[in-house]
């Protein structure tokens, strides 16, 4: 099988009746955990993870990437009414949207940000989709010593580009990698960090990880700072939605342009959306021939960070698949729910589980549709899950979390390791460290590890191997680049960045 | 001494813990088979390194605030929060692990509906200040939500009233 064959294979598993209410059902509850303040889609995707076990593995990942890319789209909704920003990679949507929705333009603000969406959604769903084979079959000639170099190098571009300081970035990937080191050694049956405690001689599971460093740490955070209700919230009606001709005229280009540089970003591991939006945003202002009009309410601008935004949530998914490396904190999720499933993402996925991932990506394209038809005339009733009070939301979240888990390990055990992962994460982004790549080295550790053993097993305890190959000596020289360059900058300016960190 | 660096320094801890402990870990019986503590020492070294780097580095910041408008909102958030005392903040969190410490505690002796209406009351009553009628219809609905989600819809057995598990 191979191009379009492929895709109508996809959609032939996609578009079952139950593939299609999983898809809805992700793209909706995906939507309301976009529109909630507080509730981003990284901990959105880690709390309705169990909810997956023991489903088909086709169905499962419909709706935990319908979840994902639905988050995306629900983000913008808040940020141009109500300028909260439901996660970091709206900021640039807030900055312009809410202008325009104070002027009296919100509605066609949302408009232009659903149409962009839907744009970016599907340019970066056809390129994913005559991208990630290609990528597939390159990535098939990597062996271990490739394996390792490659996680050694994605590991310090997410360090370097998705947090607001290098060191802090890469000790948050050390301390998650030293994570999944703990309980007992596959190879040769030692007990590691284990200190006699039974409920750890498995080790822990990264969903316990993931709830408790984001839902458990968030809701301790917000704790700190009590939410202020929303009050004021206008109702629209579709046609108020609808972007006039003009908006059309001067937004078409950015959308088409915020969708390939979101997706050129979200294929770099680290990039994420936050990095695409920031990106788009000063290439769009770069380029303007009003630039006055940005940061004043400018649909254009508005259009291109919403689609930028977008396009890397489909970008994302070419290392995921391909390459078993996530992006980011949301693809890192991601991938261990293919775990947990199951499934090993990688060069292979394609042969071994075509039914798996073109379904995948045909549901994509039928959940962006939905996403456009649920995001117009139901804006208004999504508003309304802003009226909830904050202090019943994280309720919820608690709840869930705890039934999550339970329902995962029928262990009180595992629930106090959540407690303890909730502290840990609340103490870490109080002292600014980042957390998804703490996360990302806890799913990808055991990968890692079992790479640098093999490797070292290759070559009879030498290390120069990871230089003696071509593609690893490529891989290695690039990190050694990355590598001395931030050396560089935090000896010459100190180790901060002026970005605030992704959690997309 | 700043954040930073109290951090670098029980980070460094961390790291030489780790590595004396991947240190005792048996090594290899073949001569080229990699041991189980290799890739812990591995990774405690570059902890090390790192701790040593971010306590050098600590408090260096390489430009103003004013060309960075995200952190110069999150510093003003942070202004915004400090103006309530630290010690309230602190006390509403050790309240927040309590109550949900209490709920895990109870949940195999009370089961999951008694124990999850008894956290819902307490935790909006005392971490959020809602009177007690208030509290009723979320937590029954939260309760009620997550019984027919798991145990009914996704046949996933809750613990049960004075059912015990590991």
């Amino acid at each position: 099988m191979d191009g379009l064959e492929q895709l109508f294979y996809g959609f032939s598993i996609a578009l079952t009746p139950m593939n299609l209410l999983w898809a809805l059902i992700g793209v909706t509850v995906g939507t309301i955990i976009g529109v909630l303040p507080g509730v981003g889609p990284v901990t959105g995707i880690a709390v309705l993870l169990p909810l997956t076990f023991g489903r088909d593995p086709a169905s499962a990942l419909i709706l935990l990437a319908g979840i994902y890319y639905g988050a995306m789209y629900g983000g913008s909704t808040t940020s141009i009414l109500a300028n909260i920003p439901g996660e970091s990679s709206s900021v640039m949507t807030a900055v312009e949207g809410y202008e325009l929705a104070k002027k009296g333009r919100g509605g066609a603000a949302l408009g232009i940000a659903a149409f962009g969406s839907f744009i970016a959604g599907t340019v970066g769903l056809v390129l994913l989709g005559f991208l990630a084979p290609t990528m597939a079959k390159l990535a098939i000639k990597f062996g271990p010593p490739e394996y390792f170099t490659l996680m050694t190098l994605s590991f310090t571009l997410v360090a370097a580009l998705s947090t607001n300081n290098i060191i802090k970035g890469l000790i948050s990937t050390v301390i998650g990698l030293m994570v999944s080191t703990i309980g007992i050694d596959r190879l040769t049956g030692e007990a590691r960090f284990t200190f006699g405690v039974i409920g750890l001689m498995d080790g822990i599971e990264f969903v316990v990880v993931a709830i408790g460093l984001f839902a458990v740490a968030e809701i301790l955070c917000n704790l700190e700072v009590m939410q202020i209700p929303i009050t004021q919230l206008k109702k629209f009606k579709v046609r108020e939605l609808l972007p006039s001709k003009s908006d059309w005229k001067e937004s078409i280009f950015p959308i088409l342009r915020g969708s390939l540089v979101g997706f050129g970003i979200g294929c770099l591991p680290g990039g994420g959306a936050t990095i695409g939006t920031f990106i788009t945003y000063g290439i769009e202002k770069a380029i303007s021939k009003t630039k006055e009009k940005f940061g004043t309410g400018h649909m254009p601008a508005v259009a291109a960070v919403e689609s930028s935004n977008n396009g890397s949530a489909a970008g994302g998914f070419i290392p995921l698949l391909t390459l078993g490396i996530p992006a980011g904190g949301s693809t890192a999720v991601l991938l261990g729910g293919f775990m947990l499933l199951g499934i090993s993402p990688g060069p292979t996925l394609f042969q071994l589980h075509p039914d798996v991932v073109w379904g995948l990506i045909a549901s994509m394209y039928i959940g962006n549709v939905m996403l456009l038809i649920l995001n117009l005339p139901l804006i208004s009733l999504f508003m309304q899950i802003l009226r909830l009070p904050y202090a019943v939301m994280s309720l919820f979240i608690c709840v869930l979390s705890v039934l999550g888990i339970y329902s995962l390990s029928n262990s009180l055990f595992s629930l106090w390791i959540m407690l303890l992962f909730g502290v840990l994460g609340y103490v870490m982004r109080k002292l600014d460290f980042p957390l998804p790549p703490l996360l990302l080295g806890t799913i990808l550790g055991g990968m890692m590890e079992e790479a640098l053993r093999q490797s070292l097993s290759l070559s009879e305890g030498s290390w120069l191997i990871f230089f003696q190959r071509p593609i690893s000596l490529t891989l290695s020289a690039i990190f050694c680049i990355v590598t001395a360059f931030q050396v560089y900058h935090i000896i010459k300016h100190g180790a901060y960045k002026e970005r605030e960190s992704d959690e997309a | 001494m700043g954040h930073d660096r109290k951090s670098a320094v029980v980070l460094i801890c961390l790291a030489l813990f780790v590595f004396v402990n991947a240190w005792r870990i048996p090594r290899a019986a073949l001569q080229y088979e990699i041991g189980a503590g290799i890739f812990p020492m591995f990774l405690a070294t570059i902890l090390g390194f790192l701790s040593i780097l971010l306590f050098i580095t600590a408090g260096k910041k390489s430009k103003s605030l004013e060309d960075a408008p995200e952190e110069a909102a999150s510093v003003q958030s942070d202004v915004e929060k400090i103006q309530e005392p630290i010690a309230n903040r602190v006390k509403r969190i050790v309240k927040g692990l309590v109550v949900l410490g209490v709920y895990l505690v109870l949940l195999p002796y009370l089961g999951f509906i008694i124990d999850t209406i008894l956290f819902g009351i307490g935790y909006l009553m005392l971490l959020y200040g809602f009177r007690f009628l208030k509290t009723l219809v979320p937590a029954v609905a939260m309760a009620v939500l997550g019984f027919l989600i798991f145990e009914i819809a996704l046949r996933i057995p809750l613990p049960m009233f004075m059912e015990t598990f590991r």
